[in-house]
């Protein structure tokens, strides 16, 4: 049997292109992501009690948002925010539509894990710099950020890796991906080749997600 | 250059108010180095916190350097705070920033140019003898290290006052010598005024000029530090002198004088002299042997330093008549001794 009989099914055209397409999803969201979910985290943590911008109103409305759209499964989400991508995008179908969805899901998610690693600071630190006549921004922008640094940028690498598997979804609305082709030719039309090389290549992007992120924790890791 | 006014701390703890400070009225003078001891609990940390308003008191002024800090809006505030230096017990460094960054962080936060925070950086490194060290990360240093890097920080704004909270409580006894010794030199070299914490009297006796003791959130004792460590007011002054001291007069000595028959005693005196500075050198016994017709036997004696000051302590057996013994106390006093009848 020739070796690529085993591949029978296998268009390596639509491969790549669904290929690009969860780049493009993946980053293009984990952009969003980290533009929306790092100063909510941020908020949080500083109108938290005993925190530099305590606010009991302000933290508890942020927090219960949070948590809503960390309830909510993601699929029905997708489904929910047709009406919001519309209006945000100009369309509800294909890639770029499954943005606005993948960033309203993991912009919470990811505000909790900054919201983690900057409760990890010091407080001695911040201390230090109020001590020092340091405003409120100049300690967010030069010791709560620097030094939650890797703790964020593991946050980051979670986030990236959580989307390659939110992005699987995004076909129930036309956003195409591998995650897409996986469900309709490798499991709605017994296409086992598809499904196994589509998974193998998730496998791989995710490692590679994985590896590189561990390798900058560890670059901006002093303790 | 510090004054603080009818101070009071409460902090409210579930809805309950302890009070931290009563009612604190102190003044340290421009230059001096001002010790506050105190048993943990007693509010020490809270005072200095005040001092800088990490802690905002809730009645009474701070004063510093003629102007009150409850006054201030916030940013006045911040602008007051760079004036007064600090360092921690914990050192708190930035653990992701280089040394030198550490050391140019306040610059940084008052907007330096580069070049001038360059030159600033590498002279507080000479100063604290770190310069080898501008490029590592504070977990590649040991404590008394991180603690040089904490005070080359705490002194890039150049301020008027350092405030210690208990700067060498995490440190080995060889090291805090050696930080003790460079705030004591940054004092002396710089003029600046310095307010130090500590629970332990040696800290005290090494460096600072007055010492406070708190206790319960009051000041109980304040003075000069020779003067209070010579004659401890309160008793938990006593045990805080007691912490240091290295003057063990075995009491066992005096038993033999207590046996004897009534007469022979009292040809017998047994007193304890203090000598304080100049006269800790000067042949005051002598002096006095020669003027009246007495002996000293010497029991017991240790010399030492409060600071830069010498002192002696002798435990003295006194052999002559009555009289002549009680003049010779007297004699002493008049050289400026302290002096105590044992026996
Ligand atoms: N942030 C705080 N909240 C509530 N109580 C506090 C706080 N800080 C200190 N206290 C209380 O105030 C008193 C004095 O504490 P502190 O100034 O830290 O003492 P010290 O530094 O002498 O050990 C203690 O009873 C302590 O429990
Ligand atoms: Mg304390």
């Amino acid at each position: 049997m020739d070796f690529n009989d085993l591949f029978v099914n296998i268009q390596w055209a639509d491969i790549w292109t669904a290929c690009g397409e969860t780049l493009y999803m993946v980053a293009i969201s984990t952009l969003f992501t980290a533009l929306i979910g790092l100063p909510l985290g941020v908020l949080v943590v500083l109108t938290s009690p005993g925190h530099l911008l305590q606010n009991r109103l302000v933290y508890a409305v942020l927090s219960f948002i949070i948590n809503i759209f960390r309830s909510i499964p993601f699929i029905i989400l997708l489904i929910m925010l047709i009406p919001f991508t519309q209006i945000l995008v100009g369309t509800s179908i294909g890639v770029t539509a499954a943005i606005p969805p993948l960033v309203i899901g993991s912009a919470p998610f990811f505000a909790r894990l900054v919201e983690v690693s900057l409760r990890e600071v010091d407080k001695g630190v911040i201390e230090m710099a109020q001590s020092m006549g340091a405003t409120t921004w100049q300690i967010i922008s030069r010791v709560l950020l620097p030094e939650a640094r890797s703790g964020i940028i593991a946050g980051i690498t979670i986030t990236l890796v959580a989307l390659v598997g939110y992005t699987a979804m995004a076909g129930v609305i036309g956003g195409g991906g591998l995650g897409d082709l996986a469900i309709r030719f490798g499991y709605q039309r017994f296409q086992t080749d598809v499904m196994i090389v589509t998974t193998v290549i998730m496998i791989v992007l995710v490692q590679v997600f994985q590896t590189l992120g561990d390798k900058l924790v560890r670059r901006f890791n002093r303790k | 250059m510090i004054t603080l006014q009818n101070v009071r701390k409460d902090y409210l703890v579930e809805k309950k108010s302890i009070t931290a400070l009563k009612k604190i009225d102190l003044t340290i003078e421009r230059g001096e180095v001002f010790g506050i001891i105190g048993h943990s609990g007693a509010g020490k940390s809270t005072l200095i916190r005040c001092i800088n308003l990490l802690e905002k008191p809730t009645m009474g002024s701070i004063i510093v350097d003629g102007q009150d800090l409850t006054r201030l809006s916030p940013s006045q505030l911040q602008t007051a705070r760079r004036e007064i230096g600090m360092i921690f017990q914990h050192f708190n460094l930035l653990s992701s920033a280089t040394i030198y960054e550490n050391i140019a962080f306040p610059l940084r936060l008052s907007k330096r140019s580069k070049s001038e925070i360059d030159k600033k950086v590498r002279d507080l490194l000479e100063l604290v003898g770190l310069a080898d060290h501008a490029k590592k990360y504070p977990a590649q240093l040991s404590g008394g290290q991180k603690q040089r890097v904490g005070i080359a920080r705490a002194l890039a704004n150049d301020p008027k006052v350092l405030l210690c909270d208990e700067a060498t409580s995490a440190l080995d006894p060889m090291t805090t010598q050696s930080i003790l010794k460079l705030l004591s030199d940054i004092n002396k070299k710089l003029g600046l005024t310095i307010v130090l914490i500590t629970h332990e009297m040696h800290v005290i006796r090494e460096i600072c000029d007055r010492v406070g003791v708190i206790d319960g959130g009051e000041i109980v004792e304040l003075g000069p530090v020779a003067e209070v460590f010579l004659n401890p007011k309160q008793s938990i002054t006593q045990e805080f002198v007691e912490q240091v001291s290295d003057f063990d007069f075995p009491e066992e000595l005096l038993e033999q004088y207590k046996k004897m028959p009534a007469p022979e005693r009292a040809c017998h005196q047994v007193v304890q002299v203090s000598f304080l500075g100049d006269t800790t050198f000067q042949p005051v016994l002598f002096q006095v042997l020669q003027s009246l017709p007495v002996q000293f036997n010497i029991l017991h004696g240790t010399i030492n330093r409060i600071k830069d000051t010498p002192f002696g302590r002798l435990v003295l057996e006194i052999t002559g008549e009555p009289d002549d013994a009680r003049d010779a106390v007297k004699h002493l006093q008049e050289r400026g001794l302290r002096v105590e009848v044992l026996l």
